[in-house]
């Protein structure tokens, strides 16, 4: 303090910028990370899109927007874009309605309450390839487990492998089981910051479970509804491991999904340029998406 | 090239294999002689020194890049602890690229990229063309020379496979041919002769007998996926028919009316007589479940086969339509371009090694991969294994019946997985072959010509 008192100009002028420096000190390594190993690849395959590449030879060439029309004109192209959607909006949907209903149900006062939580959360930080590979036992049309249980109700597997029809569901559902234990978790956490004042209040005015659920539970659940929206539907638009161990995209490209199709055009087809170019179309929704839950949904959200 | 009797061959082999007891005994205090004598089982003449005549040692190590075809990776352990014990001054590291000869091939070309290659890479008859194209592969003939390699000994076609432009880019490793295989027990139930199906037509007959007494669930005959190459099996049946996927010249024919009845011949199989099915992952699980009765199968896993079949198991040669018509595939073993001379050096003697006469013949009987060396297929390494396993001699049999592969599938890159699920929707979709062979032949003559015709320039 002392020292400081010496050059007061100076001081002063460091302490009016301290609170920048510090700030710039504590975002430096992340804006670094962000920048090389986020925008930078962001940018770089923005760039990319507009070449023809095949990753190991020197020269790119340029093709201008020729990966784009080709990428338009494509029938396969809009069947993979409404994969995407479809997928999307099955395992957000019902990732959020069976999570907010487990968590309604893990917050009574059951026994065995917290082996339920912990068993329950564990599938979300298991690895995507070994809940792959779990399943796809689960699934066998005539060893597995959903084999037999059907076949104890009378009924014939489905072949889940092989039928186009079948294998989409297949990877919802297990999607939507590793997932469900990260919207619990969020709607457990909600449902206990609820003020119990504003339940004695609704039942005073003579509300029943019904209407409380409505009326206080869902409405102070907002936020939460709405920050799983938003995080769950850019990682199942992305998702991958579950669908490359399970069943690579096919039969037939019924669960090839945008970023699948971006995988396998870069590594497996090595073509740069269409990877590139379905990345960036997969961009581009994300961010209309993103922008449209932002704009037009948090206005509804009730912060309290 | 000179030329070397059987006699003299055979004679060599069996040094190497004395060599290796030598070796496994631990005596490695002479670690200069094994190099110069291991060179001449590696099927050469004498008189190959380290160093050789460029003056140029091999590496002290390489990497060895393999997917283990067929779960052959204690074969492949055994055979480097061969080598290391003929050459105790090159340490062999094995890694396991993968999954499949797609993962290995993918993760070689991302480690071109990345500059992190091995010294020998695995490519299969599908793959190994695209890095010939892109100019990543070694040529193979000035080093075959160097380590004095017969390449007369190794068997015609399958050594022919890996020839381009007049140069040879590979070196053939785990070579295979489809085989009809086909649960006994079954066939002498349904009252039917103890071999395979002359014709797709006898075939037809049979299945209908088969069919007739197989449980809910359960079928005569099995089809595979695009991910377990049907287009390679599919590659016998298209040319049985008489038609083909493609020619030489890179021009894709497999809309020709034969190219279209072979297509719905096997969707038939699948849905109009119903006694094929399309294995839902794995046709040898299913075929050793005794839930499909017969299959087209890759010899590669034969061994396997046999070991866990639960009842007697027959191989036959593909059934016949107009005509013959068998593949040959697998996997052949590749040097980078971008790697040491000194690991170029090391990386042949290990591939001459591995391929020798005596070991050739290791990995065949330990495996199912054919025998890749002529010496080995004829003479007394194998002649007493074939007695005791004749499953196993259907496919050297069948080799000289066997041509080379269709430019669409092999060439092409990525040709094997578009007609693949093109015949998927043949065989999952029930789509009829008129429409899907011009979708697929739109598709794989769009990659010849932006990818291929500007490279080689015809």
């Amino acid at each position: 303090m002392a020292h400081a008192a010496a050059h007061p100009r100076a001081s002063g002028r460091i302490q009016r910028l301290f609170p920048y420096l510090l700030f710039i000190l504590f975002i430096a390594p992340n804006i670094a990370l962000l920048v090389l190993f986020t925008y930078r690849p962001l940018v770089e395959s923005i760039r990319l899109s507009f070449y023809d590449w095949d990753l190991i030879s020197p020269q790119k060439t340029w093709v201008g927007f020729e990966n784009y029309t080709d990428y338009f004109a494509d029938p396969t192209s809009r069947y993979i874009i409404r994969n995407t959607l479809v997928f999307t909006a099955a395992t957000v949907g019902s990732t959020m309605a069976i999570g907010l209903g487990l968590a309604l149900l893990l917050n009574l006062r059951l026994r065995g309450r917290n082996a339920a939580r912990t068993v329950l959360f564990a599938p979300y930080v298991l690895g995507g390839a070994a809940i792959g590979i779990i399943w796809l036992f689960i699934f066998d049309p005539r060893f597995g487990l959903v084999s037999a249980l059907l076949g104890r109700l009378g009924l014939p597997s489905p072949n889940w492998y092989n039928d186009p029809n079948w294998a989409m569901p297949m990877v919802i559902i297990v999607y939507t089981w590793k997932n469900l234990g990260y919207a619990t978790v969020i709607y457990l956490a909600g449902l206990q910051t609820i003020p119990r004042e504003l339940y004695e209040a609704a039942r005073v005015d003579g509300a029943g479970p019904w209407a409380r659920f409505w009326h206080v539970t869902l409405p102070q659940l907002s936020p939460m509804t709405f920050f799983l929206l938003v995080t769950t539907m850019l990682s199942s638009m992305q998702a991958f491991d579950i669908i490359s161990v399970m069943t690579a995209g096919g039969p037939l490209d019924a669960t090839k999904t945008m970023v699948y199709q971006v995988y396998e055009e870069a590594f497996v087809r090595f073509r740069v340029g269409d990877a590139s170019t379905v990345a960036t179309v997969l961009f581009f929704i994300l961010l209309g998406v993103t922008l449209l839950q932002v704009r037009f949904l948090e206005r509804r959200v009730n912060y309290g | 090239m000179t030329h070397i009797s059987r006699r003299h061959l055979l004679g060599m082999a069996g040094g190497a294999a004395a060599l290796g007891l030598v070796g496994c005994g631990g005596d490695d205090d002479d670690a200069e002689q094994p190099v110069a004598t291991a060179t001449q089982a590696s099927g050469g003449t004498s008189a190959a020194a380290t160093p050789t005549p460029r003056g140029i040692k091999p590496a002290a190590e390489i990497t060895y890049w393999s997917v283990h075809p067929a779960n052959s990776k204690a074969a492949e352990e055994e055979l480097i602890k061969r080598f290391q014990a003929a050459y105790p001054d090159i340490k062999v590291k094995l890694e396991t690229a993968g999954a499949n000869y797609a993962e290995v091939s993918q993760k070689f070309n991302a480690g071109l990229a990345a500059k992190q290659i091995p010294d020998v890479v695995m490519l299969s008859d599908v793959w190994w063309f695209k890095y010939f194209l892109a100019g990543t592969i070694e040529p193979l003939d000035a080093l075959l020379d160097e380590v004095k390699v017969d390449r007369s000994d190794y068997q015609d076609t399958l050594i022919k496979d890996y020839q381009f432009d007049g140069k040879q880019w590979g070196m053939p490793f785990a070579r295979s041919t489809p085989l009809f295989y086909y649960n006994k027990e079954k066939w002498a139930a349904a009252g039917l002769p103890d071999r395979g199906p002359k014709t797709w037509d006898e075939f037809d007959e049979w299945a209908a007998k088969l069919q007739a007494m197989a449980k809910p669930g359960e079928f005569a005959f099995t089809h595979v996926k695009g991910d377990s190459y049907i287009a390679w099996t599919f590659q016998g049946i298209i040319w049985q028919f008489g038609g083909r996927y493609s020619d030489e010249k890179f021009n894709m024919l497999m809309d020709s009316p034969e190219g279209i009845e072979a297509g719905n011949y096997i969707r038939s199989q699948v849905f109009t007589k119903k006694y094929a099915n399309v294995t839902a992952k794995d046709e040898k699980a299913d075929f050793l479940a005794g839930t499909t009765y017969s299959m087209l199968s890759s010899t590669g896993g034969l061994a396997g086969v046999l070991k866990d079949a639960k009842f007697p198991v027959g191989t036959a040669f593909y059934p016949e339509k107009k005509q013959f018509g068998c593949p040959t595939g697998g996997a052949g073993l590749c040097i980078p371009k971008a790697i040491s001379d000194e690991k170029k050096l090391a990386a042949m003697l290990f591939i001459a090694f591995i391929t020798n006469p005596e070991n050739t013949a290791y990995y065949s009987q330990n495996v199912g991969y054919m025998p890749v060396r002529k010496s080995a297929v004829n003479g007394p390494l194998m002649a007493e294994f074939f007695a005791r396993y004749p499953q196993f001699k259907t496919a050297v049999d069948q080799l000289p019946k066997t041509r080379p592969q269709d430019s669409a599938r092999v060439y092409v890159p990525g040709g094997d997985a578009i007609l693949g699920k093109g015949l998927e929707r043949m065989i999952l979709n029930n789509e009829d072959a008129k429409n899907v062979w011009p979708d697929v032949k739109k598709e794989l003559q769009k990659i010849v010509d932006t990818e291929i015709r500007p490279k080689l320039k015809i």
